[in-house]
Parts: structure tokens; sequence; C-alpha cells
């Protein structure tokens, strides 16, 4: 394998979505080239990044109460109902 | 109560609608319509089922409320750039990382913004998200690149701008 067809592969592999056999011949790739290498830890990074946790939004206390109540959000803050989404 | 999945769909629904109460409106819509088309459900991955259902919710309800919405809003005013957090000067530089990586996909169109949240937060895989999406999995790709590109840009140009003063 060399560099064009690794960095065609490269964000797949980051995302662990090659197969068996792409997978062995990339990792072979990135252990011998420095470049590739480099672009690979840096999308790593960016995947890292992204998944923190702090990023997740958490749904609030009584939102599951109130969902499986069968009343929406709106109505209980007062405001009109966002209609008409379900038509 | 507990409702199935109900954290991953909001946090679906809150990064696409942009705020906490219409996220929950969109939550209860798309239980609602869950609990109706239940019968029409066939497979084991009820989790994508119900994440599509989200996610479909999400856009018409953007459809109805937002003719258009900005892909910018980044702001380069925050800087971080240092990932471990040993110090507490470390750790306030950190939580400033995060808020630009924040700030950097909630800057991201609709369209972008979904396959990130779908890919890297729920860790689907790019066929899950392409089904969810309703898109093709090189599409699911090229959206991922590009999303990680402007994210990274903002990352490097504000570390730059640290490191420079």
């Amino acid at each position: 394998m060399n560099c064009r067809e690794a960095k065609e592969l490269i964000h797949g592999f980051a995302d662990n979505e090659l197969g068996l056999v792409l997978t062995l011949q990339m990792e072979h790739h990135i252990h011998q080239c420095p470049q590739c290498s480099g672009i690979h830890e840096r999308l790593r990074a960016d995947r890292s990044a992204v998944s923190d946790n702090s990023l997740y939004f958490r749904p609030p206390v009584g939102l599951e109460d109130l969902v499986a109540s069968g009343s929406t959000a709106s109505e209980q803050r007062g405001r009109p109902r966002m209609d008409n989404l379900g038509s | 109560m507990v409702l199935p999945y109900s954290g991953a769909a909001y946090n679906l629904a809150r990064w696409i609608t942009g705020n906490d109460h219409d996220a929950e409106d969109v939550m209860q819509e798309s239980y609602l319509r869950a609990l109706r088309f239940s019968g029409r459900f066939r497979g084991d991955k009820i989790r994508s089922w119900l994440l599509t259902i989200v996610r479909n919710t999400c856009f018409r309800w953007l459809r109805q409320n937002r003719l258009s919405e900005s892909s910018t809003g980044l702001d380069e005013k925050l800087a971080g750039g240092v990932r471990e957090a040993e110090n507490p000067e470390a750790k306030l530089l950190a939580a400033a990382q995060s808020e630009i990586v924040r700030q950097a996909v909630a800057g991201l169109s609709p369209e972008f913004r979904e396959v990130i949240i779908l890919r890297e937060m729920e860790d689907l895989s790019y066929k899950e998200t392409a089904i969810i999406a309703a898109i093709p999995v090189g599409t699911v790709m090229s959206r991922l690149a590009r999303a990680h590109s402007r994210i990274r840009k903002l990352l490097s140009g504000l570390m730059t701008s640290e490191v420079g003063g």
C-alpha cells in the first residue's frame, strides 16, 4: 500500500470502518510512514475532541416522566404547543 | 420512568434544535410518533429506528421554524489547546477547548451536525448513520471529513493566537 491509497482509506481506518484485510494493510503502512502516521494521529485527536463527554447533552430531570405522561413540554411551560409535526 | 434511549434521543434533538425547550418538544413528539408507528417497526435496531424518528422530527421542526440556518457563528475569541488537565490552569484551558469544540459543532449546518452527533457521540457506524440521515455512506464520509476539517482549523487558529499572545 502506498500513501495515495492510504490517504483514501485513512478516515475509514480512524473510524474502524475497514474490513480486516484493509485494516491490517493500513496498520502496516502507518507503522512505516511518519506522514500518514501523523495524519492518523490528528484524525484520532479530532474524534476524541468531539466525542468528549462534556459535549453530550443530558435530558433534564423530569423530562422522561413528562414525555411518558403525554403532555407536552410546551404545555407544561404554558407555551403554545408545537403543532403539526406529526402530520 | 425510564424511556428507551432517551439520552441519545435528547442529545440529538438538543444539538439539532439548538435549545432545551425545542429539544424537549421534539422529544415529546418523537416518542408519540414512535408509539404510534411501533407496529411498523421491523428489525432489531430500536435505537437506530428511534433516532431516525427523532432526526426526522427535528428537521420537520427546522423547516417549520427556520427557513435557513446559518453555518456561521463560531466564536474565535475563546482560546484553548491543552489536552491534559494536570493542574487547575490546564483544567481551565481544557474546559475552554471543550467549549470551542462545542461552538464549532454548533456552528456547523444541521446536515453536518447530525452526522457528527450520530457518528462521534453515538458511535454509530457509517451505514447506520447513513440510514438515519437518509444519505449515501459516501456522503456521511465526506460530511464527517469536512466537519472535522472545520473544527480542526478553528482549534489550530485559536491555539496559534494563544501562543502569539
